[in-house]
């Protein structure tokens, strides 16, 4: 019959010092108590009429109950809120065990006290109910915990309600309980790569194959050992037929600067079902593998966002460049786990992109085309003469004349795209780097 | 392969996270929101001891007595206060026909706190289910509340039994007949 | 309702030394009817007091589920209600239906072109004349003079649904068939 509650002596000491800041919102009659008095009146009544002692009684035991309804305000939540978790770090998938203590800190009891935490939007509570009910005398602390799973991105709580009602229940109060608590699931973006992006940024500019032999990736020609030639680079089957030292000369390639755009406006926030990762999601998820490829190939990579809020990595390389990426791409506000306030300015954010472009830098756009505007900005940016790839993760349910039109006016898009001389790719379901491939495949023939 | 760290990392923790679309059946649990069971176990008992004193004051009144626990579990269950309440009608139209019979005046007594709890408990239940919850803890929350309805309850019987001992049965009907003359004239102006 | 104030007042002060006192209480003895009919009185307005209660709305707070992600927009679902709302009236919504006839049209119509492998403008004709598919409803969803199948009129009749609704199902579907046709990621990705 444990109920989590206990009589302070055992508090955490760092809660402490914690402050809660407490709104108030609304108080209410419940009207649950409501007839009681009428109900008391007619049974006395009948008692008289009868001439029954024992029915009057009854209805005077009543009149106390409608008096019992009557007193007491519902008491303001005096409550200390604490909230810690299990990590504030976790990696996307993890279960974070949260434990929040609610300590009493009024002078007054709180005989009806129901807490429910605010939980993060983005995050999903997959144990127990994120609320407790209980019943706190002054200075008590009653605790419950629940676990959620770790999604990528920085999650902030929002306030507690937290509900008190007097003893008997007929008045309620509501407050708004917030204690600051955040956690912060930053992905891992794993090294190496063999995403076959480089099909999607040789084609025009950007890392343009030379004729001239050197340092690269593709095989050129072979020639004489020289002293000092790269160790990694000497022909090493050669040397095991025959004996003499060679050294690979391999094409040279020109670096591209490539900048990662996302598509992160309120219509983006879509999937095929309403609790499926949204498209968001996956372009994330898919950036931070093209970002790797990239960084990998030896080429400057930069990330910007379309959404109401500023997000712009300006290309770069190196290892802490790929630290700055990963990170931005975790928690940078504009790409959050759910929509970002305010309106978005098209022209304004596409000046502002423009003047932020380097000249030569190409545009890997991720959006789920849902709607024409995305479109119309491919063809825009490629038309100021930035080499424009559109890969669209395809979050159509396509199940109902909705959402199937929905579906084809997507594809549509895409089609009309592809006619417009702007490279497109579509995935599904996490198939990115198998459907890049496929893409690769078909560009270089 | 590439960076699919967010699944592959994920996968790695005991499986703990195969991504939220291996997970179908976490993905689509609701809250339960029945009433705790605490709060209908509490009215239960507190309905069957209503129909037990009122049986014992008169059999009949008993009978709708105990429909009305019936009652009770049934809009526990339904989660709806309009069940409660109608049933809550008929546990005191049970109760009126059993002092109308004749019932005793301590059965009677009994049985009216009783109804009152059980109502109130299983009233009460409905609302933490619909803001907490069956799954949360409520225990306490609901142990207090019904210590209070019995206290509130206790305190009236106290009061008013004491009062009914002192007049002894002797009590002037004239003055009964005018304080009830001036409850309702003032219950109907005061509204 | 002040004189009734003051008389209810009166009453239970009247009442109350009638208690007390006996010599008051032998005075106002009122005869037995007055007292029935008092109780009757109190019965009465009792009644009419605990009715009110079933006209009160109960307000308490809705905490929402906090516990659940936010969840995500569906692509088209705000169509699908557009269109049940369409579809669940005979008449009326005509700008919906004009717009979402329209959409589907050019989608069609694309489907043609890319299937027949034909200019825009041959398969705007095809797409109105009727001949871009087999499936007659679809046909006539999108081709003002052709009118529906007998079995779709008689269907929507029996249900007193306008017959848009089918023929708006049947046209996606139709375009679905074509575009499956024509493959999920046709070669001309090659450009």
């Amino acid at each position: 019959m444990s109920d989590g509650t206990d009589d302070g002596a055992a508090d955490d000491p760092t809660a402490a010092d914690r402050t809660t800041e407490r709104t108030p919102l609304r108080r209410s009659e419940t009207a649950r108590w409501d007839g009681v008095a009428g109900v008391a009146l007619a049974l006395v009544g009948v008692g008289v009429v009868a001439r029954q002692p024992g029915l009057v009684l009854v209805g005077a035991v009543g009149v106390g109950y409608a008096v019992y309804a009557r007193i007491g305000e519902a008491p303001e939540a005096t409550v200390e809120l604490s909230r810690t978790v299990s990590g504030d770090a976790p990696d996307p998938g993890d279960e974070v065990v949260v434990t929040v203590r609610a300590r009493n800190v009024g002078d007054a009891p709180l005989p009806d006290l129901r807490l429910v935490d605010g939980v993060p939007p983005g995050l999903e509570v997959i144990d127990g109910p994120a609320r407790t009910a209980t019943a706190l005398s002054p200075s008590a602390t009653a605790a419950f915990e629940y676990a959620v799973r770790a999604s990528r991105g920085e999650h902030e709580w929002e306030p507690a309600r937290a509900i008190t009602r007097n003893a008997a229940g007929s008045r309620e109060r509501t407050t708004e309980l917030a204690t600051p608590t955040r956690i912060v699931c930053t992905p891992e973006l794993a090294a190496g790569g063999d995403l076959p992006l480089r099909g999607l940024t040789t084609v025009y500019h950007g890392r343009v194959p030379t004729d001239v032999g050197g340092a690269g990736v593709e095989f050129h020609a072979t020639r004489e050992y020289h002293r000092g030639d790269p160790i990694k680079r000497i022909d090493w089957n050669r040397r095991a037929r025959t004996g003499e030292l060679a050294t690979l000369e391999l094409r040279e390639e020109r670096a591209a600067t490539v900048v990662l755009l996302i598509d992160a406006r309120e219509a983006a926030y879509a999937a095929p079902e309403p609790d499926a990762d949204t498209a968001v999601e996956a372009s994330v998820e898919a950036a931070g593998q093209a970002f790797t490829a990239l960084l990998d190939g030896g080429d400057r990579v930069g990330i910007a966002a379309l959404s109401p809020r500023d997000c712009w990595l300006p290309p770069g390389a190196g290892t802490a460049h790929a630290a700055r990426g990963r990170e931005a791409l975790a928690t940078d506000p504009a790409l959050a786990p759910t929509p970002s306030e305010g309106r978005f300015y098209r022209s304004l954010w596409l000046r502002r992109f423009r003047r932020r472009l380097p000249a030569d830098a190409q545009v890997l756009f991720f959006t789920p085309l849902l709607d024409d505007s995305a479109a119309s900005l491919a063809r825009r940016i490629d038309a100021h003469g930035h080499l424009v790839t559109v890969l669209s993760p395809d979050v159509t349910a396509g199940d109902t004349p909705g959402t199937g039109l929905v579906a084809f006016e997507r594809r549509e898009r895409l089609r009309a795209l592809r006619g417009a001389g702007i490279r497109a790719v579509e995935w599904g379901d996490r198939s990115f780097p198998v459907a890049v491939a496929g893409a690769a495949a078909r560009w270089s023939r | 392969m590439v960076a699919v760290s967010r699944r592959g990392a994920a996968a790695g923790e005991g499986g703990a996270g195969d991504g939220e679309r291996d997970a179908p059946e976490r993905d689509k649990r609701e809250r339960d929101d029945r009433p705790p069971t605490s709060a209908v176990v509490a009215g239960l008992v507190a309905g069957a001891v209503a129909a037990l004193s009122a049986f014992l004051a008169a059999p009949t009144g008993g009978a709708l007595v105990g429909l009305a626990a019936v009652g009770f579990l049934a809009g526990s269950l339904r989660r709806s206060h309009r069940v409660l309440s109608w049933a809550a009608a008929v546990g005191v139209v049970g109760i009126a026909a059993a002092g109308y019979l004749g019932g005793a005046v301590e059965p009677l007594l009994a049985a009216g706190v009783a109804l009152a709890i059980a109502w109130d408990t299983a009233d009460h239940g409905i609302s933490l289910g619909e803001q907490v919850g069956r799954e949360a803890r409520t225990r306490r929350n609901v142990a207090v509340h019904v210590g209070a309805n019995l206290l509130a309850g206790g305190i009236s019987v106290a009061v008013v039994y004491g009062a009914y001992l002192a007049a002894a049965g002797n009590q002037p009907v004239a003055a009964l007949a005018l304080l009830l003359f001036g409850a309702v004239a003032l219950a109907s102006a005061v509204r | 309702m002040r004189p009734l104030a003051v008389v209810g007042i009166a009453a239970v002060a009247v009442g109350f030394v009638a208690v007390a006192n006996r010599g008051v209480a032998a005075a106002l003895d009122p005869s037995a009817v007055v007292v029935t009919l008092i109780g009757v009185l109190a019965v009465a307005q009792g009644i009419r007091y605990a009715n009110e209660r079933r006209g009160r709305d109960r307000r308490t707070a809705v905490p929402g589920e906090p516990e659940r992600r936010e969840l995500a927009t569906v692509p088209g679902e705000d169509l699908d209600e557009r269109i049940a709302r369409v579809i669940g009236a005979s008449r009326g919504g005509y700008a919906t239906r004009r717009e979402l006839r329209e959409r589907v049209r050019t989608v069609a119509v694309a489907a043609v072109a890319r299937d027949r492998n034909c200019s825009t403008a041959a398969a705007e004709r095809a797409v109105d004349a009727g001949d871009w598919t087999d499936d007659p409803t679809a046909a006539a969803f999108l081709d003002g003079d052709a009118s529906y199948p007998v079995r779709v009129r008689l269907r929507a009749a029996v249900r007193g649904r306008p017959r848009y609704g089918y023929g708006l199902s049947a046209a996606i579907d139709a375009i679905g068939r074509l575009d499956a046709d024509a493959g999920a990621d046709p070669p001309e990705a090659t450009q």
